[in-house]
């Protein structure tokens, strides 16, 4: 919807930038595409190995809740690459000219803000559950950090491609 | 100065254990002069009850009462009372209060940064619902779908030739009711209180399993605190604890009542029949353990002390 | 002053138009800086609110859609509607309507109802002709019933923490909800009267006969999945995987139109559709936190409890405040928040909780299509990429219907204790 705009820009290293990073962005997006078939084949072995084999998968539960982390950190920046997010748009779509263009770095601004405390604040989680040595408690006993690293991929992923796409505007000529 | 201490825990307002926590907060307010605010969220209102260690540890909030299932693999020996059968003696959790088993337990939760402020005991025993028949003998679990709990006690299901099936627990009630799993394994006044009389009509009661609820809070914040305080923590516990277990045992006689006046049929197993179960359930439990051995057999003879008294 | 000050940051952030989830998250945040000292824990309730099993049902049923979209199922299944109501004013609208009860007694989610029915009914409705806005605002309302109607995940909770009984709740669930999807359908023929849409004369019984025929597969979707449910093979949430499969298999092998790169397709777009409702629902989930550990509500709720109101008094107050909240908090959030603080009180004033409960629904269903934090809303503005101000006053009418609902549920509390009660759930 929007990416388009940044064709114009002249900062040297943005469109570099963009050539890495867009890909990537692709690639998860990918993946998170995949992940939906992936949850729909385990749900419907569960159901199966419950039903017809009486061999219920205990572990099914947990892992579908893993799963669907990682299915939404790692798909999220690519559906906002598209465009496709929700804002509300009552006031800010009547904006015109200069003023809309600043909409767009305050909006950019405000995802690149958030995607950076997320990231942080999901670092220090990380990093203190290691430390204290958590551990699930479900059937699957892995520590606790570990299905939180997509958590810390998306929004790595969103800061950067929100970063890349503010720089983009604010050197952008019209 | 009065110092705000958030206290989270899983269970419903009404619950008995709830109330007994509702109990221990006025006091602590009170027997601290005013020094510390107790805000309880309960119901997972605010973090939800795997989540709570963590963020008591962290300081994100200075509180929280957990069961020992939730320690699972992060400090499995926190889930001993879990073994089948094992610690059934009620004297065990009438003198555990201050006893060396339980400052065992709690030195471990010291290294976790962890001060534990509380011993709730909940229960012995466990309702094992399903429909058409009690849940009584060995063979009566084979291939039965049962909810099941932590990995130690689904070894020691499985070894009965049960199924155990991981159902979240908002899906539990019309997992029963349609049949989706055949059984589930709770205390009895979850039983109740969740409703499972509605969807089964067979509830043998088994001394199956022992559970408790521990409160503890954040170490930094609890070295802050002033000794007038330390000392309300302490005596709030010592209280909340012996009511817990009066409570305990008018429930282990009021529940099973109050499930039959549900129309259900209830059935409390013999010695017999209990010491059957075991010989089965708790040699597999053991085997899935994962607590060191050392810990185990420590814990085993401090606790076996309280036996008896 | 403080609820002021939070709730009018949170309405001018949301304002300048940023994503909602960057607004909730950055609200929620700010909150944490100034109160906590730190943003510490936003990061835990995103991964809480994101791990859980039963929320697979959302992107599955999207995918069901998305299939059915894709295979044309859909247009056979609307053809039938229009074929066998086109005669009717607003015959559409009580279709979708009936899809959406339909739907409902399948999934215990708004959110799933809606995006599944939403994707393929408002692209239907326009193609015969129907105002987009009444198809958004139609599509918004009937998705919530959801929650009312048995299963739903809300009311699980509610009677967890409640006490009520499950089994009571789904029963009394049922009249209400059938009620408020009659009160939806009949508004929608009043007023595609009042738009004009075109109408065109009966079409035989011939005609009915052969788009009966030919949209069968798509009729016989609920059935598979309602009867799998209720004799055990699977559960509620499961059912998602089912329905999925279920259109796969009539895409691949009845319609012959549905080969792997339209599996792709439909992957991508359920992805990118299910993308802004879970980034909304996880960003909530950090406001929603930030306002609970602040004890914001809590202050609310308990000086509502506290205000030694009598029966009628305390519910009206109760119905409002919950109105309010819920224009700013998921579903899950008020639940947990309100429901212990208030129970004292509704136990003491003699409330039925069952009764109370099916209030509370109704509020909840509100809520999702209340501005400026509709979950509902979202959704359809995300699936339709129509203005939210389009989709919001598409939903308007049906605010004001459900307040009717509430009102005639607050006159006849026997709507929703009849059934129960006549099934032997006492109290
Ligand atoms: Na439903
Ligand atoms: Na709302």
């Amino acid at each position: 919807m929007m990416e388009k705009q940044t064709e114009h820009g002249t900062a040297q290293a943005v469109p570099l930038l963009e050539r890495v990073l867009t890909p990537l962005v692709r690639l998860c997006g990918a993946i998170s595409a995949l992940l939906v078939l992936v949850l729909l084949v385990l749900t419907a072995c569960a159901i199966v190995m419950r039903y017809f084999v009486n061999q219920p998968l205990v572990w099914a539960d947990q892992l579908l809740g893993y799963l669907l982390v990682a299915f939404v950190m790692l798909g999220l920046t690519e559906a906002y690459r598209n465009g496709t997010h929700i804002a509300i748009d009552m006031v800010a779509d009547k904006l015109k000219g200069g003023w809309n263009r600043l909409r767009w770095i305050w909006s950019d601004f405000c995802v690149l803000l958030f995607a950076l405390v997320v990231g942080i604040s999901t670092y220090e989680s990380i990093s203190f559950a290691r430390l204290f040595g958590s551990y699930s408690s479900g059937a699957i006993q892995i520590q606790t950090w570990v299905p939180q690293v997509p958590v810390l991929v998306g929004a790595g992923l969103m800061g950067l491609f929100a970063l890349t796409r503010l720089i983009s505007r604010l050197f952008q000529r019209d | 100065a009065e110092t705000a201490m958030r206290c989270a825990h899983q269970l419903p307002p009404q619950h008995p254990v709830a109330q007994i926590i509702d109990t221990w907060a006025t006091q602590v307010e009170t027997l601290s002069g005013g020094e510390i605010d107790v805000q309880l969220f309960p119901a997972d209102s605010l973090v939800g009850a795997n989540d709570a260690i963590l963020s008591v540890a962290k300081g994100d909030i200075e509180c929280a009462f957990s069961v020992p299932f939730v320690w699972g693999k992060t400090m499995p020996i926190m889930g001993v009372s879990l073994e089948p059968f094992a610690f059934s003696d009620i004297n065990i959790w009438r003198n555990w209060y201050g006893s060396e088993a339980a400052q065992f337990l709690e030195g471990k939760l010291r290294e976790k940064g962890l001060e534990n402020v509380a011993w709730i005991f909940q229960t012995r025993d466990s309702a094992f619902s399903s429909n058409g028949k009690f849940l009584a003998a060995p063979e009566d679990f084979k291939g039965m779908k049962i909810r099941g709990l932590m990995p130690a006690f689904n070894a020691s299901l499985e070894a009965l030739g049960a199924a155990p099936v991981s159902t979240p627990g908002s899906e539990v009630y019309e997992s029963l009711a349609t049949g989706v799993i055949d059984g589930a394994m709770a205390g009895v006044d979850s039983t109740v209180s969740r409703k499972y009389y509605e969807v089964q009509d067979h509830f043998s009661i088994i001394p199956a399993i022992s559970v408790y609820f521990h409160g503890y809070t954040n170490a930094k914040f609890y070295a802050g605190l002033s000794d007038t305080a330390k000392e309300a923590l302490r005596q709030a516990g010592a209280e909340a604890a012996a009511t817990a277990v009066k409570v305990a045992e008018e429930g282990e006689a009021t529940y099973p009542k109050q499930l039959e006046e549900k129309g259900v049929s209830v059935y409390r197993l013999t010695d017999a029949e209990n010491a059957a179960l075991q010989e089965i359930m708790y040699p597999a439990f053991l085997n899935a353990f994962t607590a060191p051995k050392e810990d185990v057999e420590e814990l085993h003879g401090l606790i076996d002390k309280l036996r008896a008294q | 002053m403080t609820a002021l000050l939070i709730f009018g940051g949170l309405i001018l952030l949301l304002l300048t138009g940023i994503p909602i989830f960057a607004a909730l998250g950055l609200a929620g945040t700010a909150i944490l800086i100034v109160f906590e000292g730190g943003i510490g824990s936003v990061s835990d309730p995103i991964f809480a609110s994101l791990n859980k099993s039963i929320l697979v049902a959302i992107p599955l049923f999207v995918l069901m859609a998305q299939v059915m979209l894709r295979a044309k199922i859909i247009d056979d299944l609307y053809d039938m509607a229009h074929t066998m109501l086109g005669h009717i004013r607003g015959g559409l609208s009580v279709a979708t309507v009936v899809a959406c009860t339909i739907f409902a007694a399948i999934s215990g989610s708004s959110v799933a109802t809606a995006l599944s029915v939403g994707s393929s009914a408002i692209p239907q409705m326009e193609r015969f002709g129907y105002p987009r806005r009444a198809a958004l605002g139609i599509v918004a309302a009937g998705g919530t019933l959801g929650i009312l109607i048995p299963p739903s995940g809300p009311m699980i909770l509610y009677a967890v923490v409640s006490e009520a009984s499950i089994g009571a709740l789904f029963l009394a669930g049922i009249i209400p909800g059938l009620m408020l999807a009659a009160i939806f359908s009949v508004y929608a023929m009043v007023s595609a009267t009042a738009l004009g849409a075109d109408r065109p004369a009966f079409a035989g019984m011939a005609n009915i006969t052969r788009a009966l025929r030919k949209s069968i597969w798509a009729l016989l979707a609920p059935p598979v999945v309602l009867g799998g449910i209720y004799t055990g093979v699977f559960t509620a949430s499961e059912a998602a995987a089912v329905g999925c499969l279920y259109a796969i298999v009539v895409a691949v092998v009845v319609y012959r139109n549905f080969g792997l790169s339209d599996l792709w397709l439909a992957l991508r777009d359920t992805t990118r559709t299910s993308m802004m409702v879970f980034a909304i629902i996880a960003a909530a989930h950090v406001f929603g936190y930030a306002i609970t550990i602040i004890r914001l509500p809590v202050g609310i709720t308990e000086a509502v409890a506290a205000a030694g109101l009598g029966h009628v008094g305390f519910m009206i107050i109760v119905m409002l405040m919950l109105f309010v909240m819920g224009m700013f908090f998921d579903a899950i959030a008020i639940i947990l928040i309100t429901t212990p603080i208030l129970l004292p009180t509704i136990i003491s004033l003699d409330i039925n909780l069952v009764w109370y409960g099916v209030m509370l629904m109704i509020n909840l269903e509100l809520a999702m299509i209340t501005p400026p934090v509709g979950m509902n809303l979202f959704v359809i503005k995300g699936i339709t990429d129509s203005p939210l101000a389009e989709v919001v006053k598409g939903a308007a009418p049906y605010v004001v219907l459900m307040l009717l609902g509430l009102v005639i549920l607050m006159i006849f509390p026997e709507l929703a204790t009849w059934l129960p009660d006549s099934a032997g759930y006492n109290k």
